[in-house]
């Protein structure tokens, strides 16, 4: 009976990893701004993690798990390409962006580019707390780092973004006046 | 901003992740019910997270990872079996030249296990005639040994392992013929997106009849992962 329920237990959990494609690949698309190595690093992910499923003693940390091991292949690929990482992480968002940001999916544009604009360690913060639901004391254990230097990249990251967000909303033409319309 | 107002801001941001226990939450609240600026400034730190996670929330993954799929920085399917099996490989480096061990390690990894367990992944991501006779030799060993259990083999290649699979680079194209032709479990597979860099470069990679090529080694690898095959790098 433990052996059914084991391979039960297993099964779950492949399906799991095979089902948190979506979830990884937004935040692997924060960390590195290209989809297609988005994709790649979501992949090498998922297969190291149906490799390694029978390591993962306390499948309650599954999320965390995957998290670390997609943050150590986007590691080992920021190594791998470090002659471009410079100008790979200038991603323009200036001011003048702001000026012609005038519908919600360029703003959405700019947001994205502002985060990419974090400096590296700030951008994983703010995404795995914010985008990926983490407490601090799960990012801290996913990136290696202590409790208090994710306080403060969340701190200053955010005041980052908002800087950038404010920029938008002065630069932005009035909204129509939809009042005007109910009658 | 001095080390006061960033401990102050430390506790804004604490509270809208909920991080705060509840006696500081109950206190943050109640000096927000007569603090407008207070208030004003948690409002903001919300709106920037809402902003972080709705940019990028929705996010799709490249539909379809078909044949137009492009890999940037060559981050194949090679690199990421290169770098997940790190450990088997360099066991199984190790081994090569004792070629009964690896028929032991081999049987020991498949005897015992669960029935997916005995479906098994050859993948072969070189170029290098040697590593394409073990490949095969590989299969077609593990076909004698458990045949008669219902085993599934498939061979997928990829990177400079599509050379084996290749009417014009292969000098197995016999042997892969009639191995195809002997055991009805045993398929081989091209990565797609191999084949369409192959393309992208001017080549015209024509398959050895029977080798299948409908989508990118990685996508496969995952999914037979996830049904529980067994993997081995060769």
């Amino acid at each position: 009976m433990e052996i059914v329920n084991r391979l039960c237990t297993t099964r779950t959990l492949r399906k799991r990893i095979a089902d948190s494609r979506n979830r990884l690949y937004g935040v692997a698309l924060a960390w590195c701004g290209d989809a297609m190595l988005a994709d790649d690093l979501v992949q090498e992910t998922q297969i190291i993690a149906l490799r390694r499923a029978h390591q993962l003693r306390d499948h309650q940390r599954l999320n965390a798990w995957l998290y670390t091991i997609l943050s150590n292949c986007w590691k080992a690929q920021l190594r791998s390409m470090r002659p471009n990482v410079e100008y790979e992480d200038k991603h323009a968002c200036g001011d003048d962006d702001a000026e012609s940001a005038s519908s919600e999916l360029e703003v959405v544009d700019r947001v994205r580019r502002a985060i990419l604009n974090l400096p590296e360690g700030q951008r994983q913060t703010i995404t795995l707390v914010d985008l990926a639901g983490f407490s601090y004391a799960e990012v801290a254990e996913i990136l290696g780092i202590p409790i208090g230097t994710v306080m403060s990249r969340l701190h200053t990251s955010r005041n980052t973004l908002q800087r950038v967000l404010a920029g938008f909303r002065t630069r932005q033409p009035a909204p129509p006046s939809y009042l005007r319309r109910v009658k | 901003m001095n080390e006061r107002h960033t401990n102050e801001d430390n506790i804004l941001h604490a509270y809208i992740d909920g991080e705060l226990d509840s006696r500081a939450k109950h206190e943050l609240l109640l000096r927000m019910e007569d603090d407008s600026r207070l208030r004003e400034r948690i409002c903001e730190l919300r709106h920037t997270k809402e902003w972080v996670k709705f940019s990028f929330e929705n996010a799709v993954p490249p539909s379809g990872s078909g044949p137009l799929r492009r890999r940037r920085y060559g981050w194949s399917a090679a690199r990421i079996a290169a770098s997940l099996l790190l450990t088997v490989a360099a066991f199984a480096a190790g081994w090569a030249s004792h070629d009964w061990r690896t028929q032991a390690m081999e049987q020991l990894a498949l005897d015992g296990t669960s029935f997916e367990s005995r479906h098994v992944i050859l993948h072969i991501a070189v170029s290098d005639p040697n590593r394409f006779r073990q490949v095969l030799d590989r299969a077609e060993r593990l076909m004698k040994r458990y045949s008669d259990s219902g085993i599934q083999v498939e061979v997928i290649a990829n990177g400079g392992g599509l050379d084996l699979m290749r009417t014009s680079t292969s000098p197995f194209r016999q042997r892969i013929l009639d191995i195809m032709a002997r055991y009805r479990n045993v398929r081989f597979f091209a990565c797609s997106n191999g084949l369409k860099r192959l393309r992208e470069t001017g080549l015209d990679p024509i398959l050895i009849e029977g080798v299948q090529a409908r989508m990118p080694a990685a996508d496969l690898l995952i999914q037979r992962l996830t049904e529980g095959w067994t993997y081995i790098r060769v």
